[in-house]
């Protein structure tokens, strides 16, 4: 049987609806995963303000430059290992960070700027660097998040130890099996075919 | 904080994840620790989620399987539940290309991209002749 609303009672409900789905969208998916998939191919993906943006090729090459030289130093100051997280940040958004500066790197850097190893940390922490305000935050490691000005100057780090298990938890899947074949990822239409 | 990237996670990817010996298996594992380090919403449909359960149950045995269902019903990762009108608008795509280039999976896996504002982790070019963005890039 079809229910009878006035139009002020729908504009009302799906006002709720929307209120809900902005203010907590994970919990909102839970409940109602059907209707949180609608709204969000109606509402824009990324309501915050974002200062994401894509580097130029000069921009980006320059950033790398400076950051490979003052990684070669065989020590850094803190100031130094700041500026190079910093660039890090940059090259992060712009998902261009090169492949050899690892976790292992990003760990040492912070571990110079914190002054204890992160992995060490059991409580929440958050660690002021310079003044100035905070504009973005974003996550450089999993639990690790860099507070930046709009021109990724570092003013704090926020560390949230619980969120290193969920990290854990996500890598168990990796190299758990082998195949026999090393092509199976790349194939695996044709590989199906035989399964079916 | 900046809104997270999101991606979505295909077969090719989680079974290079999974099987150690997979040609890409190092690509997948390095660019799989930067997305979970960055933080990035890790999606997976309901048809990548049968596909890739029923290639790894086949080929890498049931102990394997419970391991990716538990990461994939785990808190980072979220499951899109493919309905119909998304399947409705893949199997359009399918018929037009008359059941060349992509499978009904691959399709569903654009249509929900193009929805999300996502990217696909994926070792199959294709999806980038398509106008998808792939991670690794």
């Amino acid at each position: 049987m079809k229910e009878h609303f006035r139009k002020s009672q729908t504009d009302s409900i799906l006002q709720n609806l929307v209120n809900k789905f902005r203010v907590d969208p994970q919990g909102f998916r839970s409940y109602l995963p059907e209707v949180a998939q609608e709204l969000e191919q109606v509402l824009p993906a990324r309501t915050k303000k974002s200062y994401t943006s894509e580097l130029t090729e000069l921009e980006r090459k320059r950033s790398c430059e400076s950051l490979c030289e003052l990684l070669s130093r065989k020590r850094l100051s803190p100031v130094e290992a700041i500026q190079a997280l910093e660039y890090c940040a940059t090259l992060i958004q712009d998902e261009s960070l090169p492949q050899v500066i690892d976790r292992k790197t990003l760990l040492s850097l912070l571990g110079q700027v914190v002054g204890t190893p992160i992995s060490k940390m059991k409580k929440n922490n958050k660690i002021a660097v310079h003044d100035g305000e905070i504009a973005k935050e974003m996550a450089i490691l999993r639990g690790v998040y860099l507070e930046l000005t709009w021109n990724d100057r570092l003013v704090a780090i926020s560390i949230f130890p619980n969120k290193f298990k969920e990290r854990s938890r996500a890598l168990k899947l990796v190299g758990i099996a082998e195949d026999s074949a090393s092509d199976v990822s790349e194939r695996h239409d044709a590989y199906l075919a035989k399964v079916y | 904080m900046l809104s997270p990237k999101r991606v979505i996670v295909d077969t090719s990817a989680l079974y290079a994840l999974t099987s150690a010996t997979d040609a890409f298996h190092t690509q997948a594992k390095s660019s799989y620790e930067r997305l979970l380090d960055w933080e990035w919403e890790l999606c997976i449909t309901s048809y990548i989620l049968v596909e890739t359960s029923a290639l790894m149950h086949h080929r890498l045995g049931f102990q394997p399987l419970i391991t990716f269902m538990e990461t994939a019903l785990s808190d980072v990762v979220r499951i899109v539940w493919v309905e119909n009108t998304i399947h409705g608008e893949a199997w359009r795509r399918m018929m037009r290309r008359q059941g060349r280039d992509f499978s009904l999976v691959d399709w569903t896996t654009m249509v929900v991209a193009e929805q999300l504002k996502a990217s696909v982790f994926t070792f199959d070019q294709g999806f980038r002749h398509e106008g998808i963005l792939i991670f690794p890039h």
